[in-house]
């Protein structure tokens, strides 16, 4: 069948498909702004009512829910400092730093229109390239794997705070407790303590709405803040960042959405992880790094439009291979095959109507849920005034649901107030969060394709004869030796800069 | 809470449905707890069947994925649960025939549960790279034995359909599976995947997962276990004709209760399913979700379980 992006617009441009979308988006923001509930989840739910749709439809929806999730994620990170998916983690860090001073509005666009960015770009790339770039996938076996999560690591060093010892010591604890449960390559059980409960493991939510929602709330007690930011705010337009601000917005999503849709094409590269990584560079080229953390709009963009861009580079080797690389993508696959449709390229060929439909309303949903999110800053921006002790308990009560929303379990809850614990006294000691939040994503990734690339051929020497695992290792050791040199450096400078001064 | 109000939205894009409250069972929701996470065959053939049951029965019936713990933590639940009728497993051979092999001392006997039915089941299959030297199961048999140390095979960790069809297949091949080379890989997906990108000899998987690669070129299917060829690949042949009736691994499906479910209940079930999996419209929903109907009642799944757990415990030393 002879279609094409055109086609499939003027298709998706239906009343009924322009419903779906809409449908699809509303579902996605909400989901997106509830910690907890992720977007597999509501698929999954989704996916009997799939048999009822017709298929584009389904599809549509599906699909406007898991990159509507990535929008509305960073709402409550920005607003709260608790992020509604572990997409938007990495936006908390500058996002929630803007909101107390007064300039949640201007994060809130910022993260609506890098999402934006990527949601666009990425659905061109997708239209433009299409089959062409799934074999990716592929061609990454484990020990390419290994390369590529051993050169984000050095990431975690770039996070590590004052102090790169404490930092690292972080990054390893959070694999230690992500290793927990069930050796993932064998199912025997490991580190459980002989409990049932940690035979599961612990799983990813309910750790973090301890570790950022909770303990915010403790910290928040603590210093009997009244508000989270007490200024005026001023109108939705004067919100908008403009000018110099917007440019800086503006390119750090471009680099965020190159990241974001690079990375994305390759399963298990989850958009939490491409999020930090893009964060990670966001920070490494900026002449004012020190600066991350305390509310620059490039910390907001970046990640936002990183985790749209992986959301959206996603559906190539799904479409084209049936090669889901994200949970919530599986979900998608089994909509797909329910309603008889297998990916590949053959689905590009007989139901093409179909593929560009999809793709063309993905150019629909994004623009809105632009539309939808940016009137909708002004509402957000003033929760951010409502008096702590109305906030406070609704915060805490979201956060315990949130928790034992995904599994379903009482003992998930009790895992968020333990870390809720654990932040705070991170918090205390002026301990940074990420490369904890960083270990713990990267831990699984890390062990399995460590272990798989040596049973391979029994040897580590595997790392060094093929060409893309050597050069990542040679990356990543440039690349920890070159921070860690100018780490050192820097702080030589800023003695002297102490020294001089104290002098004078 | 959330899962309620999503409820009531998707209620709102169904087919309205109107529960009239009936005087014998079931007048309550039923939940259908999946041990593993959503998207592959248990989970589809648990959301196919629950969906038929909602709009055959008039009551809610819920599925909700308690995956992890090697099927552990979610069979305990549906042990603990009320024997009424509103706590059901989506059972599989994992969570049942393989169970106590996989996990030592379980706080309870494998066939202390209420068996109920036997509703679908899927063949493992034996994959490889569309470039692989292997054209027949015969070259890949021929490859394990003459250069051992360098096959490697795609394995799940442990026991799973995946690694139960590979021991079937040593076995049958004579040769000692620890002297080949396993990749321990952490789902069936990822077991496809890498199969499709050349990085392992020999893969298996079930067609939810290979369906999508094959129809794109990306693999070969040499065989599929058991005595039947699949649906989808007509020109395929079964480990039986290909002279290796002994692998005959199926990853099968069915419902379980909590122990000493009342009989009229598990009478209930078997009415309605044995129906339900004799439909052809139904036939083709579960072939488009990679699964076979092959319904069984309780005490024939029963058997199915004691056949299946004595080859797992034979296969892998338990």
């Amino acid at each position: 069948m002879d279609a094409g992006l055109l086609s499939g617009l003027a298709n998706a441009l239906t009343l009924a498909n322009i419903g779906f979308a809409l449908v699809g988006c509303l579902l996605g923001t909400l989901v997106g702004i509830l910690p907890g509930l992720g977007p597999a989840s509501a698929m999954a739910i989704l996916l009997p009512i799939a048999l009822y749709l017709p298929p584009t439809g389904a599809i549509i929806i599906m699909a406007g829910i898991y990159y509507g999730a990535m929008y509305g994620g960073s709402t409550t990170a920005i607003l709260m400092n608790i992020p509604g998916e572990v997409s938007s983690v990495i936006t908390a860090q500058d996002g929630f730093a803007m909101t107390k001073q007064g300039r949640s509005g201007e994060a809130l666009a910022i993260a609506a229109i890098g999402s934006y960015v990527a949601g666009i770009l990425g659905t061109l790339v997708i239209a433009v390239l299409g089959p062409a770039v799934a074999d990716l996938a592929l061609h990454f076996g484990p020990p390419e794997y290994f390369g590529l999560v051993l050169f984000s690591m050095t990431a975690l060093v770039s996070f590590a705070g004052r102090s790169i010892l404490a930092g690292l010591m972080l990054g390893v604890f959070g694999m230690w407790l992500a290793s927990i449960g069930t050796d993932p390559l064998t199912g025997t059980q490991r580190l459980n303590f002989g409990t049932m409960e940690l035979m599961k493991g612990f799983d990813i939510v309910p750790v973090l709405i301890g570790l950022f929602g909770i303990a915010e709330v403790l910290a928040s007690l603590a210093q009997k803040v009244e508000q989270i930011y007490a200024g005026k705010l001023g109108s939705v337009l004067s919100m908008i960042p403009r000018g110099a601000n917007l440019a800086r917005g503006m390119a750090a999503s471009v680099r965020g959405t190159v990241i974001g849709f690079v990375l994305g094409l390759l399963p298990g590269m989850l958009p939490a992880l491409t999020a930090y990584l893009a964060y990670d560079v966001e920070r490494h080229i900026s002449r004012t790094p020190e600066k991350f953390g305390q509310g620059m709009i490039e910390g907001v963009a970046a990640p936002e439009a990183a985790n749209n861009a992986t959301a959206m580079a996603g559906f190539i080797p799904l479409l084209s291979l049936g090669i889901p690389t994200t949970p919530a993508l599986a979900i998608l696959l089994g909509t797909l095959m329910i309603n008889g449709l297998t990916p590949g390229p053959m689905l590009f060929q007989q139901q093409g109507l179909l593929v560009w439909t999809v793709i063309g309303s993905m150019l629909i949903a994004n623009t809105a849920l632009l539309i939808l999110n940016l009137p909708l800053v002004g509402m957000w921006a003033r929760i951010s005034r409502i008096p702590y002790h109305v906030l406070g308990p609704i915060v805490l009560a979201v956060c315990l649901v949130g928790a034992y929303a995904p599994r379903n379990t009482m003992f998930d809850v009790w895992v968020a107030f333990g870390f809720g614990i654990v932040g705070y006294v991170m918090r205390r000691l002026d301990l940074p969060l990420a490369p904890l939040v960083l270990g713990f994503l990267l831990g699984p990734l890390f062990e399995q394709s460590l272990r798989q690339s040596i049973a391979m051929q029994g040897t580590p020497m595997i790392f060094l004869t093929r060409p893309i695992p050597l050069a990542l290792v040679i990356a990543a050791v440039v690349v920890l030796v070159t921070t860690i040199w100018l780490r050192y450096r820097s702080r030589a400078v800023m003695g002297l800069i102490r020294d001089s001064t104290n002098e004078t | 809470m959330l899962r309620t109000l999503m409820l009531a939205l998707t209620a709102l894009v169904s087919v309205g449905a109107s529960a009239h409250a009936q005087a014998k069972y079931p007048t309550k929701p039923i939940e259908i707890i999946v041990p593993f996470a959503a998207g592959a065959s248990t989970d589809s053939s648990a959301r196919i069947i629950a969906q038929l049951l909602e709009a055959r029965w008039n009551v809610p019936v819920k599925v909700v994925n308690k995956p992890g713990g090697n099927t552990v933590p979610a069979v305990t639940e549906v042990m603990a649960a009320r024997a009424d009728g509103t706590t059901f497993l989506m059972d599989n051979i994992a969570s049942s025939a393989m169970l106590d092999t996989v996990v030592k001392n379980l706080p309870y006997s494998v066939f202390d549960r209420t068996f109920v039915s036997m509703t679908t089941t899927t063949p493992l299959m034996f994959i490889v790279h569309p470039d692989s030297p292997f054209k027949t199961i015969k070259d890949a048999v021929d490859a394990a034995k003459s250069d051992t140390a360098n096959f490697t095979w795609t394995s799940l960790g442990g026991v799973g359909g995946q690694d139960l069809a590979f021991r079937q297949f040593f076995v049958a091949a004579g040769v000692d599976i620890t002297k080949a080379r396993a990749i321990a890989l952490k789902g069936g997906s990822e077991a496809v995947t890498l199969t499709a990108g050349n990085h392992v000899r020999l893969g298996t998987g079930t067609w939810s997962a290979v369906a999508a690669p094959f129809s794109a070129d990306k693999l070969r299917v040499l065989a599929v276990c058991g005595d039947t060829r699949w649906p989808g690949l007509p020109d395929t042949p079964s480990m039986k004709e290909a002279g290796m009736p002994s692998v005959d691994a199926q990853f099968w499906i069915g419902i379980s209760g909590p122990p000493k479910l009342p009989a009229d209940i598990v009478a209930t079930w078997n009415a309605a399913l044995k129906e339900l999996l004799a439909d052809k419209a139904v036939h083709a929903k579960l072939l488009n979700g990679g699964v076979f109907p092959a319904y069984l009642n309780g005490a024939d799944m029963k058997a199915r379980v004691e056949r299946d757990r004595t080859t797992v415990q034979k296969l892998f030393g338990g």
